[in-house]
């Protein structure tokens, strides 16, 4: 438990995946300029990725490593990846449409989150067991999670600010971005294990 | 009834590119798989050669616990005129940016003969520093005796890097602690 | 009356695209994760730009060639597929052949699969234009990937280890500003190179 646990920290905090790792900028720069999409944004990558993690993960126990087929993991976690986002927006389509409506594009732009793939080629490369793996994919998540709503909120109020010309829009986003990773960059310190 | 075929005619048109994609990767991995181990097999000959000069043999199922099993790869036995003169462990341990494969040497006499890093993703000329090859790190981890690994410090600002590198080296000798207890040596 | 609607991109013009007007990093804002984690030195960034153009053009040219056989259903499913397989082929390939830079490229090599730029490509060009402007297409947008990758790569290298392509240039007297090479210089050179590329673009356009 306190393994999980530890697990769990260390992937929100110390090795944040957007802060550190860089997994999910592409989102973590494009839906973050209002909080409530990126609050909506956040929580369905880390549902989606909480799944995926349990997926890939059996997926490749019970199938690829027994026939011998690793050199087929991307593909097989991508598609893999792609139908469970087909899935969850038909469900949503059907049962949450005001969300649906809300996240819009975003949503079939989950499969092309790189942490989505990244966490569950990171749960093969660690190898993590069934657990650990769903631990690790719904706290990377959660790191997402923060770290785009801690931009979305510094962005909401840089519109106010009077911002030179050619730093308007992506570049202050990502200096901003910088800010916030030399914030994160102190939790480095934190011993774990 | 149009409905349908249409359907299966598109599972059918996937299949097909899912076919032949697999049918090319199962080519290129049939050519390179080779390749890699062969490769892996004699850059770790090379290494354990360089580390440990001598026979090495390699040990079927050792005794490991699961915290072990996790770091722990492939472990040999190095004799020279009959005599056993250590070994030398598989070690794989998270770094910064991925995972840092070595082969830690350590002789029966309870001494760190050295350290080589067969792979790495650390940043270059940050994590990198600590597994440089003439680099503080691994000097500092040659010819010591294995109580001394505690005393080693780590490269400053590689921190996880260093402090992965030395918990993989003493789990290394803790697991020669216990094989040379079972074999019965001082 | 077809082909006048389809826009006829001669060679010049598919360079010109991919490499500035819209360059996959500068100009469409596309390929960030590995912009940024990749950009370390410039080796690293070199071989991951010519590994995206690899997979780029054979992707474009495979989806150009398949574009009437890929119905639109399954269109999206198709491109995951063909693009993670040539992914998968560059994968094996470097860890057999060229080893340490596998392992200095890590997950980012798999990771070109949701790289945004080949799958928007596929899409909105691929998918609809022959196979030779599709196959320059791949070339000239992955030629920019990777000249924007090198530049990056440049900055960050030079002035945070004080190297260019692993040898040490500036001397001694030099403090490298270590900084740029962590995560967060890597927020903010990109930032300040996108800021540097906006104002030289508004700069142009003053000139019109």
């Amino acid at each position: 438990m306190g393994n999980l646990l530890l697990l769990s920290l260390g992937a929100v905090l110390v090795e944040n995946f957007v802060f550190v790792k860089f997994l999910g900028i592409c989102p973590f720069l494009g839906v973050s300029q209002k909080l409530n999409t990126a609050v909506g944004m956040g929580l369905a990558v880390t549902f989606t990725m909480t799944i995926s993690s349990a997926l890939t993960w059996l997926l490749h126990r019970f199938v690829l490593v027994p026939l011998e087929l690793e050199y087929l993991n991307t593909v097989a976690f991508i598609l893999l990846i792609a139908s469970l986002v087909q899935l969850i927006e038909m469900v949503l389509q059907k049962f949450l449409p005001s969300l649906y409506a809300s996240l819009g594009i975003y949503l079939p732009l989950i499969t092309t989150n790189c942490a989505v793939l990244g966490v569950a080629l990171l749960n093969v490369q660690n190898g993590y067991d069934f657990v650990e793996s769903m631990v690790y994919g719904f706290s990377a998540g959660i790191g997402f999670l923060l770290a785009i709503v801690l931009l979305s909120l510094v962005r909401e109020r840089l519109i106010f600010s009077r911002i030179p010309k050619p730093f308007q829009g992506f570049p202050s986003a990502l200096i901003a971005g910088g800010l916030l990773a030399l914030a994160f960059s102190g939790f480095q310190g934190l011993q774990l294990a | 009834m149009k409905k349908q075929q249409n359907s299966l005619l598109l599972a059918l048109r996937l299949t097909a590119v899912v076919a032949v994609t697999t049918l090319l990767l199962a080519v290129v991995n049939a050519v390179t798989a080779p390749v890699i181990a062969e490769r892996v097999r004699r850059e770790g000959m090379q290494a354990r050669e360089a580390l440990i000069p001598g026979s090495a043999a390699l040990l079927s199922s050792p005794e490991l616990s699961e915290a072990e099993a996790k770091t722990v790869g492939d472990i040999y036995r190095i004799t020279r005129d009959d005599a056993v003169q250590g070994y030398c462990v598989d070690i794989s341990v998270n770094g910064f940016g991925g995972t840092i494969s070595m082969i830690v040497a350590v002789s029966v006499d309870r001494n760190i003969l050295g350290v080589k890093i067969l792979s790495h993703s650390e940043t270059p000329g940050i994590g990198s520093k600590a597994v440089e090859e003439d680099g503080a790190l691994l000097a500092a981890l040659k010819d010591i005796p294995v109580r001394g690994v505690h005393s080693v410090e780590g490269i400053s600002g590689a921190t996880v890097s260093s402090k992965a590198i030395l918990s993989g080296v003493l789990t290394a000798t803790q697991v020669v602690e216990r094989l040379e207890q079972e074999r019965g040596g001082a | 009356m077809s082909r006048r609607q389809k826009k006829d991109w001669s060679a010049r013009q598919l360079f010109r695209n991919g490499l500035l007007d819209q360059n996959p990093i500068f100009g469409q804002l596309l390929g960030m994760c590995s912009a940024l984690a990749v950009s370390t030195s410039v080796i690293n960034g070199f071989t991951m730009g010519l590994c995206v153009t690899f997979v780029l053009t054979l992707s474009n040219l495979f989806i150009s060639l398949l574009r009437r056989f890929i119905l639109p259903q399954i269109r999206i499913a198709a491109y995951i597929v063909i693009v993670a397989g040539f992914v998968t082929v560059v994968d094996l390939l470097l860890k057999a052949y060229f080893p340490s830079l596998a392992a200095s490229l890590g997950l980012f090599i798999p990771l070109i699969v949701v790289n945004c730029v080949i799958l928007a490509r596929a899409e909105s060009f691929a998918s609809k234009q022959p196979v030779a402007p599709s196959l320059l297409d791949g070339v000239s947008m992955g030629l920019g990937y990777t000249v924007a990758m090198v530049v990056i790569s440049s900055v960050r290298e030079l002035l945070g280890s004080g190297s260019f392509c692993g040898i040490r240039i500036l001397g001694d007297w030099f403090s490298p500003a270590m900084l740029l090479i962590s995560p967060v210089g890597g927020f903010l050179v990109l930032g300040g190179l996108m800021a540097g590329v906006s104002w030289l673009k508004n700069k142009r356009k003053k000139k019109e």
